[in-house]
């Protein structure tokens, strides 16, 4: 590759990596409702991303309790397991989940909620039946 | 020593004058005082990288106050009350970082370089501590002036 040519791929690379988009945020029609109880463990690993391509594998094996609902489902976080999404910036984020399935992020700082791009169907074991 | 030797040198010094150089984290971590009660702490640190960015030295914002400076293989911690909290770098481009802290609690917040268009960038990352604990290891209180 020529010095020219080096260049340009550098140049294209260092702008690309100073736009990633901004992590889409909605508001949610009402505060988030503290809740507890209900906790699950991931059966399997499972791979999910955002508008802005960033992407995230949740652990199998990973505990998950309940923190709150919103409209959008229910919230869960862990201590098992770290979860942020990125964009231009990096937020912290909780998984939201309706019907057993992960349809985004609770933000808990924004108090917003970001979705995913696609709607996954979670494997969930209850904790007695881990243990 | 030939010109490009001493060339090599100057490089290497100057690349590493600019990485912390106080006790190591391994050796001053027993005699952290325990994170006070009500309190949570947060540790930062910027991996050595070989001495990559060693020039790139931005301020660390925690909600807007300066609590230090991302210095390469360099680490510094604060405790702060239960909330929420954003960190920021004084780099060019303004990337952030979102976080919630619970009482008594410990995050750590990796400092990662990453080059720009003119100049390198810090991006403050969440990270588990795990994964944290053998990276801060290998890091140094930033030198005294």
């Amino acid at each position: 590759m020529d010095l020219k040519l080096t260049s340009i791929v550098l140049l294209i690379i260092s702008v690309l990596s100073g736009c990633a988009l901004p992590v889409h945020q909605m508001d949610l029609s009402a505060p988030l409702a503290p809740a507890s109880g209900r906790p699950f463990v991931l059966a399997e690993d499972v791979h999910c991303s955002i508008s802005t391509g960033y992407q995230r594998t949740l652990r199998a094996g990973t505990h998950w309790d309940l923190f709150g609902t919103i409209d959008r489902g229910e919230v869960y976080r862990s201590q098992d397991q770290l979860l942020t999404v990125e964009g231009f910036n990096v937020h912290e984020a909780y998984l939201v989940i309706k019907n057993e399935s992960l349809v985004g992020f609770y933000l808990p700082v924004e108090k917003k909620f970001t979705p995913v791009s696609k709607v996954t169907r979670l494997q969930l074991t209850s904790h007695e039946e881990v243990q | 020593m030939n010109r490009l030797a001493a060339l090599s040198v100057s490089a290497v010094v100057f690349v590493m004058s600019g990485c912390a150089s106080g006790p190591g984290f391994k050796s001053v971590s027993a005699s952290f005082p325990p994170v006070p009660a009500g309190s949570a702490r947060i540790f930062f640190y910027r991996n050595a990288n070989m001495g990559m960015g060693g020039a790139v030295q931005p301020g660390v914002n925690l909600n807007g106050e300066k609590i230090g400076n991302a210095v390469p293989g360099g680490f510094f911690y604060v405790d702060r009350p239960p909330g929420d909290y954003q960190v920021t770098t004084t780099t060019e481009l303004k990337k952030s970082l979102t976080f919630h802290v619970d009482a008594g609690q410990v995050r750590y917040v990796r400092l990662g370089l990453s080059m720009g268009l003119m100049v390198g960038h810090i991006n403050p990352e969440l990270v588990e501590a795990q994964q944290a604990q053998p990276e801060i290891e290998k890091t140094k209180s930033p030198k005294k002036s």
